[in-house]
């Protein structure tokens, strides 16, 4: 993507993604982690984002960082998305937020570039009881991508 | 120099294996991860998205 992003680091056995957003907040340390959750009929990856906190030894994503960059961190979860499905053209990923507030902020994110994202990948959201094709300006609770 | 710079490889890759088994070990990852198979349970994609 175009969009200006951070550079990522990745522990690619694993699917972990690790980048720092730098604002007026410091350096907060973001993980993207892709898991395997389900192999039939298709192999779908679950796709959890958050700030990792270094003292509980755990990431959340309920912490509004507010560091300034909300753009710029899209991006680079976007980029680790391009780089995962380089990786496995064939997966499925699923993405929801762990509210409905951050599930509209990966809405966002797709929304923002979804000239590059709609180009290269099939979209699909879960709305009103229904999986269907994403289109911008509608609140989903649920994301389905794959490479087309 | 060879010594040194094996060193400092065995240091990254010491920092990558402790944040791997850091991460492997974060309640957040696996509470996302059972949210996300309920939810497909409940809500299954249909096939025709599913090609």
């Amino acid at each position: 993507m175009k969009e200006d992003k951070y550079e990522y680091k990745k522990i690619a056995e694993e699917f972990y993604y690790e980048f720092f957003s730098e604002g007026p907040k410091g350096k907060i340390k973001k993980i993207v982690r892709y898991k395997l959750i389900s192999e039939s009929p298709d192999n779908i990856f679950n796709l959890s984002f958050g700030d990792w906190n270094e003292k509980t030894f755990d990431a959340d994503d309920s912490i509004t960082t507010d560091n300034k960059d909300r753009q710029k961190v899209l991006a680079t979860v976007g980029d680790t998305v391009l780089d995962f499905t380089q990786l496995h053209p064939e997966a499925f990923i699923f993405a929801q937020g762990s509210t409905l507030s951050r599930t509209r902020l990966y809405q966002m994110g797709i929304s923002a570039f979804w000239e590059e994202i709609g180009s290269l990948f099939r979209v699909i959201g879960y709305v009103n009881e229904q999986w269907k094709p994403f289109r911008k300006g509608i609140n989903y609770q649920a994301f389905l991508i794959k490479r087309k | 120099m060879k010594n040194k710079k094996g060193l400092e490889k065995r240091a990254l890759d010491g920092s990558r294996t402790e944040n791997l088994a850091k991460y492997a070990k974060a309640p957040y990852f696996s509470k996302k991860d059972k949210k996300a198979v309920e939810f497909l349970q409940k809500h299954p994609v249909p096939a025709k998205f599913l090609k």
